[in-house]
């Protein structure tokens, strides 16, 4: 009986769940398409005029251009400390390595903005507030941690026995990197650069703290012609969201083609030791 | 068995004249190895034999250039090589848990060092066949090691290894993962492959068997500690200290109390008795020593002249298939296992003859 309510319970919250998501998010995508809306349950007329007025008028194509930009940037360096990093920290003990860890994940843990108003003080002090250098360095401040920790299990399951055997056979330091450790690292990379690409172009707080003129990214924009108010027609807001959402759809897709985060994990044979 | 062509390209393997070492490892404060001296010639079969611990791993990373030691050098026909990099010291090695990149085939493993010499794709083909045909696994070139079993994934390892030609060969417990059968069908195998390939190879394990089987040479280690060095029937007939012969399974260790030595014979007093020994050199009258001696060497019954007769009651019987092993508890209070073919009844008393010359006299450590 109670495991029934139980299961009662979950399904209701599940269902509310999805009504309340599948809510929010129809009224967004609807009045993005409805000439006018007032009072009634379906807009009496549709059109896509808002999406080529918000394209117009926001100037998406160059923020859509820069968000990109800013994440790829990210990703790229994110990956090229990350990496390096996370194997020192699989294959290395020493005495400082747990502080270490903790001071890594502190990024992480701690709310952005706590840390984002100094940080962003200190970079416009460095002169690249408002620039898109700007973003990319206050953004890599959460996104190096997140690369190192995604990376790190991947390196702890490849046996150094591995690296050492194929030492024997004559490889060099970059071979072994080249022919052992990248192809078996593959999955962790592209599970990692997924992360951080999501993290990066969703991320607002650092974002919103750095961006000058010509270096919103999407979400900043966004936030700005909300709160613009009163010029901007809100469907041409509403459009604007579905343009983001598609984005951010788009990359989760793409990037799922290649990755499946929860069969990221192959077997590899041989035990550490 | 046929000439292997895998070497034929190059005659035999390029192996060593002489090895000769001496190092010291330490971590932190801990001493793995302790001046561990070694001299290996060409075409030998050298085992390190000890308990997990005892620092023979660490030896062969050390002789293999992955394990930096702490102290002491190492030359390779008369040449120092501790500061030559493993990648360049021409050494094969094979590994307890195969260690084979699971993302290449057998055969892209087996070619791996090949094609990091950049030869010719045809010799790389060549080679690589060939002795994928000499460890038996001619067809299984574009598996994966995951579709393996562990007795084929040592074989590529092994393969892999001597497919370079490595003038050392270096195997750390490759067998240990395996099960029974197959490690001393497998140990049959890597012995042949040795002596047919001419190589000079370095075996570590803790199997007593596979070290007696296998080695030219035994090198026994305690805690970093070199305790004996011999052949295997030297090492099985004659250890030195209680440590070896405890680990060449002798089962019996009776303290006694030296006497007078004559015609070749030692007397040792045990536990009121009088036993004769084998004398040996530096042994005095007096000192305290230890008689040790195997179950399988113990008699049942009395001996014709009535020497090193010892009287118990059996207390615990071990059946072993073929044999049974027992444990006798002595009128004087000591213990002695004790091996058969006859059925040994719990709570009999027996008659038990400890020849002289089966006893192996050591230091009372």
């Amino acid at each position: 009986m109670r495991g029934r309510m139980w299961k009662l319970a979950i399904y209701l919250f599940l269902l509310g769940f999805i009504l309340n998501l599948l809510g929010i998010v129809t009224h967004v995508v609807v009045s993005s398409f409805a000439k006018r809306w007032f009072g009634k349950p379906l807009p009496p007329a549709f059109t896509t005029d808002w999406f080529t007025y918000a394209w117009r008028e926001f100037e998406l194509s160059h923020v859509l251009f820069i968000t990109l930009f800013i994440a790829l940037a990210v990703v790229f360096i994110a990956l090229a400390i990350g990496f390096p990093a996370a194997y020192v920290l699989a294959r290395r003990n020493f005495n400082a390595k747990p502080v270490l860890l903790l001071l890594y994940f502190l990024p992480l843990l701690i709310p952005q903005m706590t840390y984002g108003i100094p940080l962003a003080t200190t970079l416009y002090g460095f002169g690249v507030g408002g620039t898109v250098i700007g973003v990319i360095l206050a953004v890599l401040v959460p996104m190096v941690p997140l690369a190192v920790f995604v990376l790190l299990p991947f390196f702890e399951q490849i046996s150094l026995n591995l690296e050492w055997s194929a030492q024997m056979l004559g490889a060099s330091r970059l071979q072994i990197f080249r022919r052992i450790l990248l192809p078996l690292m593959l999955p962790g990379i592209l599970t990692a650069g997924l992360l951080v690409l999501v993290n990066t172009i969703s991320n607002f707080e650092l974002a919103f703290l750095l961006a000058g003129g010509g270096s919103q990214t999407l979400v900043v924009a966004l936030y700005y012609n909300v709160f613009a108010g009163g010029v901007r027609p809100v469907y041409s807001i509403d459009a604007m969201a579905v343009i983001y959402m598609c984005t951010v759809m788009a990359v989760l897709l793409v990037a799922l083609r290649f990755v499946r985060p929860t069969q990221m994990v192959f077997r590899l044979d041989g035990r550490r030791n | 068995m046929r000439p292997s062509r895998a070497y034929a390209g190059r005659g035999m393997a390029d192996s060593i004249d002489k090895l000769q070492m001496s190092i010291t490892k330490r971590y932190g404060g801990k001493v793995v190895l302790d001046h561990f001296p070694l001299e290996i010639g060409g075409r030998e079969f050298v085992t390190f034999l000890g308990p997990s611990g005892c620092g023979k791993s660490t030896a062969l990373g050390i002789i293999a250039g992955l394990v930096p030691p702490s102290d002491g050098e190492i030359h390779l026909n008369g040449r120092r090589i501790d500061d030559v990099s493993p990648e360049k010291r021409g050494f094969g090695m094979v590994f307890q848990n195969y260690a084979l990149f699971p993302h290449l085939t057998v055969f892209g493993n087996v070619a791996f060092g090949l094609s990091l010499q950049k030869r010719p794709s045809a010799e790389i083909e060549q080679r690589v066949r060939d002795m994928l045909g000499l460890v038996r696994l001619a067809g299984y070139e574009d598996r994966y090691p995951g579709q393996l079993s562990g007795g084929q994934q040592q074989r590529v390892a092994i393969a892999r290894a001597l497919v370079l030609h490595p003038r050392l060969m270096l195997f750390d417990e490759p067998l240990s993962n395996l099960d029974a059968k197959l490690r001393v069908e497998m140990r049959a195998e890597i012995k042949q492959l040795h002596a047919q390939l001419g190589l000079t190879s370095i075996y570590v394990t803790h199997d007593q068997a596979e070290a007696l089987s296998l080695s030219d040479r035994i090198v026994v280690l305690r805690e970093g500690v070199l305790m004996q060095v011999g052949t295997p029937q030297e090492i099985h007939d004659r250890p030195k200290n209680v440590f070896v012969a405890d680990f060449m399974g002798f089962r019996n260790f009776l303290d006694v109390t030296l006497g007078k030595e004559a015609g070749g014979m030692i007397e040792a007093g045990f536990k009121g008795q009088i036993l004769q020994a084998r004398a040996r050199d530096s042994f005095r009258p007096g000192e305290h020593a230890v008689l040790a001696i195997r179950p399988e060497d113990v008699r049942l019954g009395k001996s014709g002249d009535g020497v090193n007769v010892l009287r118990g009651k059996v207390e615990l019987v071990e059946y072993l298939g073929r044999e049974q092993e027992a444990e006798i508890a002595l009128d004087g209070g000591a213990r002695l296992w004790v091996r058969s073919h006859e059925k040994l009844v719990l709570g009999e008393m027996l008659d038990l003859t400890l020849p002289a010359d089966k006893f192996v006299l050591l230091r009372r450590e």
